[in-house]
C-alpha cells in the first residue's frame, strides 16, 4: 500500500469505469494533499462518498455495452445478495408461534396470528423459489458467457450440487432415522433405524447448505466484479430483482404485523409466558432487519432497471 | 462564521468551471485555486464527481496526461453556460446588496 493508505483503499470503491478513466490522477491528487498535510481519513471519506455517488448515478460512465453491462450485473447483486441474510434469518423462527395465554387456535388474535404466521411462510417459499430461479439463470448465463473462466464456470455450478447433495443428506436422514419408539421410563427408546447416524447425516446436511450458502456468497461477488453474462440472463436478473425486493417486503410487512399481533395479546394477558415475549421481541427485530435489506434489495432493483435499459438500447 | 448559518452556499459546478475560465488546470491545481478564491476546500471525491458530470455534458475536456495528473479545459459551450449563469448570480447579487444598502 502507498502512502495513500486509507484513502487508497477508498478510491476501490469506485466502480470498475470511473477506475479505468480516473484513478491514476485521482491517486496523484490523494498523494498531493497528504503531502500538503490534509487529513487520510476526512479524504477517505470524501472518497468514499464520491464512490457512492458514482455507483449510484453512473455520471460519465461511457455510452459502451461493456461497462453499462457491469454496471447492470453489479445491481442484480446488490438487489439479490439480501437474500443470502434473509433466508438464515428465517430459518431461526423455527417454531410455529406459541399463542401467549397457551390456549387453542380459536381465539380471534390467534386467528390473525396464524393467518399473519402463514403468509410469512408463504411469502419466505416464495423467496427460496426466486432464489432457485435467480440461481438457475445465473448459472447458466455464466455457463453460457464466453468470456468465463474455467474456474468461474465451476464455481457456478457449485452451489447447485451442494444443495442437491445436501437434500440428499436430509432424505437419507429422513429415511434411516427411527419412526418406532417404545416409552422407558421418563423417556423414548426407538425400536428401529440408526439414530447416530442420522444425526451425523443431519449435521453433514447442515453444513452442505451453510458451504453452498458461502459459494452462493462467492459467486455473486464474483459475477459483480469479472463475470460476463448474455443479455437474456441480465433480463431474467432484472425479473429476479424485481421479485425479490416484492417478496421481501411482504416478509418485512409479516414480520411486522406478526410482532404487533404477539404484543398486543401478551399486552391484554397477565403472566404470559416468557418464551412468546421474546418471540414477538424476534419477530420485531426480524421485521426490522428485513426492512434494512428490502430497502438494498428495492435500491439494487431500481438500478437494474435504469441500467437495463441502457443495455438493451445498446444491445439494439 | 456567518456563512456556514446558511449552510453549502457554494456550487462546486460554479467554481471548478470558474476555476478553468483561468487556462487549464489538473485535479490539485483545481483545489487550491478554488481555495484561494472562495475559501471552499473541495475533497478528490467532490472535484472528481464534478469533473465527470461536466466531461460528459461536454462543458469541460481532458487533455492530455502529464507525469500523471491530467489537465482539463473549459470548452465553449462550458464557457457560455457559465458567463449565462454567473450574470444571473452578478444580477441576483446586485439586487441583493442594492436592498441591504437601502
Amino acid at each position: 500500500m502507498t502512502k495513500g493508505g486509507v484513502a487508497n483503499v477508498a478510491l476501490k470503491l469506485y466502480p470498475p469505469w470511473w477506475r479505468d478513466r480516473y484513478l491514476e490522477e485521482a491517486q496523484a491528487i490523494t498523494g498531493d494533499l497528504i503531502e500538503a498535510g490534509d487529513s487520510r481519513w476526512r479524504i477517505a471519506l470524501n472518497l468514499s462518498g464520491g464512490a457512492l455517488r458514482a455507483r449510484l448515478t453512473a455520471r460519465g460512465i461511457p455510452m459502451q455495452a461493456g461497462p453499462w453491462a457491469s454496471r447492470t450485473r453489479a445491481s442484480i447483486v446488490l438487489a439479490t445478495a439480501p437474500t443470502l441474510a434473509a433466508v438464515p434469518l428465517m430459518l431461526t423462527i423455527r417454531q410455529v408461534p406459541a399463542l401467549p395465554d397457551g390456549g387453542s387456535l380459536t381465539a380471534p388474535s390467534s386467528h390473525l396470528a396464524t393467518i399473519v404466521y402463514v403468509v410469512l411462510l408463504l411469502a419466505f417459499l416464495a423467496l427460496v423459489s426466486t432464489i432457485i430461479w435467480g440461481y438457475t439463470s445465473l448459472s447458466n448465463g455464466v455457463m453460457t458467457g464466453g468470456k468465463n473462466s474455467p474456474r468461474l464456470r465451476i464455481l457456478a455450478r457449485m452451489p447447485g450440487y451442494l444443495a442437491v447433495l445436501a437434500v440428499g443428506l436430509v432424505i437419507a436422514s429422513i429415511v434411516i432415522e427411527p419412526h418406532r419408539f417404545i416409552s422407558r421410563g421418563k423417556g423414548w427408546l426407538p425400536l428401529n433405524g440408526y439414530p447416530a447416524a442420522a444425526h451425523v447425516l443431519w449435521i453433514a446436511a447442515g453444513l452442505a447448505f451453510g458451504l453452498c450458502w458461502i459459494v452462493l456468497a462467492v459467486l455473486l461477488q464474483a459475477v459483480a466484479h469479472r463475470a460476463e453474462l448474455p443479455l437474456a440472463s441480465l433480463c431474467s436478473g432484472r425479473r429476479v430483482s424485481v421479485a425479490v425486493s416484492i417478496v421481501l417486503w411482504l416478509m418485512t410487512a409479516a414480520s411486522l404485523a406478526l410482532s404487533t399481533v404477539y404484543a398486543k395479546k401478551i399486552s391484554e394477558l397477565s403472566g404470559v409466558r416468557i418464551d412468546s415475549v421474546i418471540l414477538g421481541h424476534s419477530l420485531l427485530l426480524l421485521g426490522i432487519v428485513f426492512c434494512v435489506l428490502s430497502i438494498a434489495s428495492t435500491l439494487g432493483t431500481v438500478l437494474t432497471s435504469r441500467s437495463w435499459k441502457v443495455v438493451s438500447r445498446l444491445a439494439d | 462564521m456567518g456563512l456556514k448559518r446558511l449552510g453549502r452556499t457554494q456550487d462546486p459546478t460554479i467554481l471548478v468551471l470558474t476555476s478553468l475560465t483561468g487556462g487549464p488546470k489538473h485535479g490539485y491545481s483545481l483545489i487550491q485555486d478554488i481555495q484561494s478564491m472562495s475559501g471552499v476546500t473541495l475533497g478528490p471525491g467532490t472535484l472528481y464527481g464534478v469533473l465527470a458530470r461536466l466531461e460528459e455534458e461536454g462543458l469541460v475536456e481532458a487533455l492530455p496526461v502529464e507525469e500523471r495528473r491530467r489537465p482539463y479545459r473549459l470548452t465553449s459551450l462550458g464557457s457560455a453556460i457559465l458567463r449565462e449563469r454567473l450574470e444571473t448570480i452578478a444580477n441576483v447579487a446586485r439586487i441583493g446588496l442594492a436592498r441591504l444598502g437601502a
